[in-house]
C-alpha cells in the first residue's frame, strides 16, 4: 500500500468508460481527463494512425480511399483488437501527458453480458497500452455508482444504462447485482434506425455523423409539448444528388419506436425478475436512466407511462459510468467487491 | 425567496391541483410528494432521487426546473457535496460547492488537474526520487558495514578448520602464532578450556594471523614446540601425542575426555595432541598411523583398515578394545 501511494506520484490510476461511442477517461485526483468519441482513422497504406477521438470523428464519412476512419468498438464490446489497442494506447498517454514513469492501473467498465473472449479482449488491450492491472467492472453498476444512487444499502435500486452500443439494465442492492441484463439496442442501433428510416421513405442516404445529430436534436420518445423541425441534408438515391429535405420530430419517433419498445421491454423483463422487496423499494424510487442515451427527449416521460414508475435522469449521463469507475479508484475495497474478474 | 417546498406548494394550489393528481401524473408516491412539499428531503430515498422529483415536479408545474433542483441541491449538500468530491481530494475549489451540479464540475475538474500536474507534481515526484535513492544507498551502505566484520569472523572460525585438520603440523604459520596466542591467553590460564577455543577467535581481532587460535596452546608449552599443538591447556601437560598418517585414515580425539576433533588426515600429515591427564584416539585405520607418545614411538596400533579406540595416559597407552566391529556386525 506504502508503494502504491509512492508510485501514485509518478502516475496516476485511471478509469476508462470504453464506450461504443464515446470513450471516457478518469484520471485520479484530475477527474475526466478525455472525452472523445471512439474512433480511430487509420492511413492504410502505412498502417499509421492518422488521427484519434475528436479529429477522427471529424474524418468519418469524408475520409479520402486511403484513410479509414474504424470504430472499433461494436455493441460494446471490441470488435476490433488492434485499432482499441491503439485508440487506449493514446487515450492513456493523453490522460498521463507526459509523465508516465509508473505504469497505471486501470479500471474498465464493460456491459453486463459479455463474454469471456470479449472480456479478455479489453483486458488484453489495456494490458498491452501498457497497464500494470486491470479490473473489469460492470458498467451497470458503475452507472449506479456514478449518478450517486446509494447502492451499498440493502434497498433495491434499478439503474438502466444505455450507451453507445448496448442498453443496461439491472437491479442493484448491497454493491451486488440481483439482476442484470445488456441488450444489445443502444444509441447506434437508433442511428441506423433513422438512417434506414429516411432511405425508405424520402429515398434519401445520410450518413452515420447526419443520423446522430438528427437524433439529438429531434428525436424523441414520446410525443412533445411543441413539435421541432430539422433540415436535413443528404443524397437522394433516385435522382442521385444533393437534396435537403424537412423532418418533424414524430417521424423520427416513428424511426425509433422499435428501439425505445426493445430497451422497454427490457426494463419490463427486469421488474418481472425482480424479487418482491426490491420491487418495493424499486416503487418508491423508480429507475434511474444514465448513459448518452437518456437524454433521448421524453424517454424518461415514454419509461414512467409505460411502467408507472418514478423516472429519473442522472446530473450528467454521459459520463456517469466513468465517474462511477472513477470512484473505483479510491475505494479499491468497493472495487474488490464488484469487479469481475 | 421562498423555500423550494413552498414555492412547489403554492404553485400547486394556484392551478388548483391535487397531490394525488400530481402523483398519478408523475408516478412519485403522493407521500413523497408530501415530504418535498414539507421539505423533508431525508424522507427521499436519496439526494439523487429527492433532486430529480423536486425537477420533474417543478416542470409539471411550469416552474424553473433547474433552479429548484439547485436549491435542493444546496439544501443536501452535506451529504451529497462530500462524497461527489471526494476523489477530487482538497484540488477541489470552494466555487464548486456553490455551484449546481453537472456540466461545470467536468470543466473545473480538468482546470484543476491541469494546474495540478503542469507545475506541482513532478518537482515533489522527482525530489522524493533522490531522496529514495539516498536512503536506498544509505542503508545499503550500513548493511554491507554490518556484514564485514561477520565476514571476518567467519573467516577465522572457518580457515583453521583445515589448518587443524589437514596440516597437523602447520609448520610455516606456527611460529607466527606463537608470541601471539600466548599473549592473549596468558592472563587467564585458569578459564575453563572447552568455552575458550570458541571465544578466542572473535575476542583478540586478529581474525587473519590467528587461525590456530581455536586451539590455543597452553602459556607453558607454547614456546617448547616447534610444531603447533594441538591441546587445552589445563594443568600440566603429561600426555603428548604425535600422530603421523602414512595413509588416510580418519582420526579423532578426545583429550581429558573431551572431545578435540575428528577428521581425516592425508598420507604424510602429522599433528601432535597434547592432555594433561588421558587421551583418546580412535583410528579408522589403524595400520596406516603411527603414533608418537611423549618422544616415544609406538608404531602402528593395530593392522590396516581396522578400527582402533586408544587410551594414552603418561604411564603408556592401552588399546581399549574396537568397539565398532562389534556393534556392526551384531545387527547385521
Amino acid at each position: 500500500m506504502n508503494f502504491r501511494s509512492l508510485f501514485s506520484l509518478f502516475s496516476s490510476d485511471l478509469a476508462i468508460d470504453l464506450g461504443t461511442a464515446n470513450t471516457l477517461v478518469y484520471a485520479k485526483g484530475k477527474g475526466i481527463v478525455v472525452n472523445e468519441p471512439s474512433i480511430v482513422a487509420i492511413n492504410k497504406n502505412t498502417g499509421e494512425v492518422e488521427a484519434v477521438g475528436k479529429e477522427a470523428k471529424e474524418m468519418l464519412g469524408r475520409t479520402p480511399g486511403n484513410i479509414v476512419a474504424i470504430k472499433p468498438m461494436k455493441d460494446g464490446v471490441i470488435a476490433d483488437f488492434k485499432v482499441t489497442e491503439r485508440m487506449l494506447n493514446y487515450f492513456i498517454q493523453k490522460a498521463h501527458g507526459r509523465k508516465m514513469l509508473v505504469h497505471p492501473r486501470i479500471v474498465i467498465g464493460v456491459p453486463s453480458e459479455i463474454t469471456q473472449v470479449e472480456k479478455r479482449a479489453v483486458m488484453d488491450s489495456a494490458y498491452r497500452a501498457k497497464a500494470s492491472e486491470v479490473h473489469l467492472v460492470e458498467q451497470a453498476m458503475v452507472a449506479a455508482i456514478g449518478a450517486g444512487l446509494p447502492i451499498t444499502e440493502p434497498s433495491g435500486n434499478m439503474v438502466v444504462d444505455i450507451g453507445g452500443g448496448t442498453t443496461d439494465v439491472a437491479v442493484i442492492s448491497l454493491s451486488g447485482i440481483v439482476y442484470s441484463r445488456s441488450v444489445r439496442v443502444a444509441g447506434n442501433e437508433m442511428d441506423d434506425a433513422v438512417m434506414q428510416y429516411l432511405k425508405r421513405k424520402y429515398n434519401l442516404l445520410i450518413g452515420e455523423r447526419t443520423a446522430e445529430a438528427i437524433k439529438i436534436e429531434v428525436g424523441s420518445a414520446f410525443p412533445l409539448d411543441k413539435p421541432l423541425t430539422m433540415e436535413i441534408k443528404g443524397r437522394n438515391l433516385i435522382e442521385g444528388v444533393p437534396r435537403t429535405i424537412t423532418i418533424d420530430d414524430s417521424e423520427i419517433r416513428d424511426s425509433l419506436a422499435e428501439c425505445v419498445a426493445t430497451i422497454i421491454n427490457a426494463i419490463r423483463v427486469a421488474l418481472e425478475r425482480t424479487p418482491p422487496e426490491l420491487s418495493a423499494d424499486i416503487s418508491d424510487r423508480g429507475i434511474v436512466l444514465t448513459g448518452g442515451g437518456a437524454m433521448l427527449k421524453n424517454l424518461d416521460k415514454r419509461i414512467r407511462e409505460e411502467t408507472g414508475l418514478p423516472v429519473s435522469i442522472a446530473d450528467d449521463p454521459l459520463a456517469s459510468v466513468v465517474l462511477g469507475t472513477g470512484r473505483m479508484l479510491s475505494d479499491f475495497r468497493l472495487l474488490r467487491k464488484i469487479s469481475i474478474d | 425567496m421562498t423555500s423550494v417546498g413552498e414555492t412547489l406548494r403554492r404553485e400547486r394550489l394556484r392551478r388548483n391541483l391535487a397531490l394525488d393528481q400530481i402523483s398519478r401524473e408523475l408516478k412519485i408516491n403522493a407521500k413523497m410528494l408530501e415530504a418535498i412539499e414539507a421539505e423533508e428531503f431525508d424522507k427521499l430515498p436519496g439526494t439523487i432521487f429527492a433532486k430529480n422529483f423536486v425537477r420533474q415536479y417543478a416542470h409539471l408545474l411550469g416552474l424553473d426546473e433547474d433552479e429548484m433542483a439547485a436549491e435542493v441541491q444546496r439544501a443536501l449538500q452535506p451529504p451529497s457535496e462530500i462524497p461527489r468530491f471526494a476523489e477530487s481530494g482538497k484540488a477541489a475549489p470552494v466555487p464548486i460547492q456553490v455551484t449546481p451540479i453537472h456540466l461545470p464540475r467536468v470543466e473545473q475538474w480538468e482546470s484543476t488537474g491541469d494546474r495540478g500536474f503542469s507545475w506541482g507534481s513532478p518537482l515533489p515526484a522527482l525530489a522524493l526520487f533522490v531522496v529514495a535513492m539516498l536512503v536506498c544507498s544509505g542503508v545499503y551502505a550500513w548493511y554491507q558495514r554490518t556484514r564485514h566484520p561477520v565476514l571476518a569472523q567467519n573467516t577465522a572460525v572457518t580457515e583453521p578448520a583445515p589448518g587443524t585438520q589437514s596440516v597437523p603440523p602447520a609448520l610455516p604459520p606456527a611460529p607466527v602464532q606463537q608470541p601471539q596466542v600466548p599473549q592473549s591467553e596468558a592472563s587467564p590460564p585458569a578459564a575453563p578450556p572447552q568455552t575458550q577455543p570458541a571465544h578466542t577467535p572473535a575476542v583478540p581481532g586478529a581474525p587473519a594471523p590467528g587461525t590456530s587460535a581455536q586451539n590455543p596452546p597452553p602459556p607453558r608449552a607454547a614456546a617448547a614446540p616447534p610444531v603447533a599443538p594441538v591441546t587445552a591447556p589445563t594443568g600440566a601437560i603429561t600426555v603428548r601425542v604425535q600422530i603421523t598418517a602414512e595413509e588416510p585414515s580418519w582420526v579423532l580425539v578426545r583429550t581429558d575426555g573431551k572431545f578435540l576433533f575428528s577428521g581425516t588426515m592425508e598420507a604424510n600429515q602429522t599433528r601432535t595432541v597434547e592432555a594433561s591427564k588421558n587421551l583418546e584416539l580412535r583410528l579408522g585405520n589403524a595400520g596406516g598411523v603411527t603414533v608418537v607418545l611423549n618422544g616415544k614411538a609406538i608404531g602402528a596400533m593395530g593392522p590396516k583398515g581396522q578400527v582402533r579406540t586408544v587410551q594414552f595416559t603418561s604411564g603408556g597407552f592401552q588399546i581399549v578394545a574396537a568397539p565398532k566391529p562389534v556393534p556392526l556386525i551384531d545387527p547385521l
